[in-house]
């Protein structure tokens, strides 16, 4: 029991100490222009990096000024980037598949349709094959592939499962 | 005692049926080759008396390659007298009313000599839902 009144008492005096301190952050001054100047003076490599920003300097900045110097800093950092990278686009893919091949895969894809419709019918395997191939055509070859294997299911010339 | 609650039980229970109401409105499956029009909805087909009707859409999509992904879609039908209809597509906004397709949904499409799919159409309503109801 007294080991708790003890911790309690603890940690009532952190509490305290904690709350002292925040109060006395508060009451500290606003940022001023000797904390921006440095960081200037350094892109313009005339001077090096000032140490971390102090207090309580006898300059002190309202916001808006403070805003304008930091747009006109980065304003001054952007202009010094490579236009490159400022007005660089996306390269486009080029197309991997060459027209001869897109034709090769188009006549595989047909024998492929003519031995089925030549048997019949055509198994499930044989039939995720089929629509494989088609995929890897060019969209205007696919959609043709698709229409003869429409047709040949509706005039009953091919039968199976999709 | 045992032997009349049985007795009163078990003619109860074989005439006892289901508390489902509400209306049931089944479409068969109907295979039109002059409009090449199709309907009917899959419980209906599903539980039809014979062995032929059946309606449905899927969808196939494959890996381009490139990031990307290549897919087509398909419907089919068949009615009691064996008309079969199956066509394509690879519009986007069809194959999303294929994969727009419930389970107990009633489907139509549509589709031109080419064999593609010029239409599609699906509806989930409660009429289309099995009938429960035991007699």
């Amino acid at each position: 029991m007294k080991l708790l009144y003890s911790l309690a008492v603890v940690q009532l005096i952190a509490l305290g100490v904690l709350i002292f301190q925040v109060f006395e952050l508060k009451q500290q001054a606003p940022l001023d222009i000797s904390l921006v100047q440095p960081i200037t003076d350094q892109a313009q490599g005339l001077q090096p990096a000032q140490p971390a920003l102090g207090v309580n300097s006898p300059q002190a900045l309202d916001e808006t000024q403070l805003r304008r110097i930091i747009r006109d800093e980065l304003v001054s950092q952007l202009g010094k980037l490579p236009q490159s990278t400022a007005t660089a686009t996306r390269e486009e893919k080029p197309n991997p598949v060459s027209a001869a091949e897109y034709a090769e895969r188009l006549d595989l894809a047909n024998q492929q349709l003519e031995y089925h419709i030549s048997q019949g019918e055509i198994s499930n395997v044989d039939m995720a094959e089929l629509e494989s191939n088609i995929a890897r055509l060019d969209p205007e070859s696919r959609q043709r592939m698709l229409n003869l294997l429409s047709q040949a299911i509706n005039s009953g010339q091919l039968k199976g499962h999709f | 005692m045992f032997t009349r609650k049985l007795l009163i039980f078990i003619p109860l229970s074989l005439t006892a049926s289901l508390a489902v109401a509400g209306l049931t409105q089944p479409q068969v499956v109907d295979v039109d080759l002059t409009a090449l029009f199709a309907q009917g909805d899959q419980w209906t087909a599903r539980t039809a008396s014979n062995d032929t009707e059946f309606i449905g859409c899927g969808v196939r999509k494959f890996d381009d390659g490139a990031g990307g992904a290549t897919a087509f879609g398909f419907c089919q039908a068949e009615d009691a007298d064996g008309e079969r209809a199956f066509c394509n597509t690879a519009n986007e906004d069809l194959l999303d009313a294929m994969e727009a397709t419930s389970s107990f949904a009633y489907i139509t499409f549509n589709w031109n000599e080419d064999g593609e799919c010029t239409r599609i159409g699906n509806s989930t309503q409660s009429f289309y839902l099995p009938n429960l109801k035991t007699k």
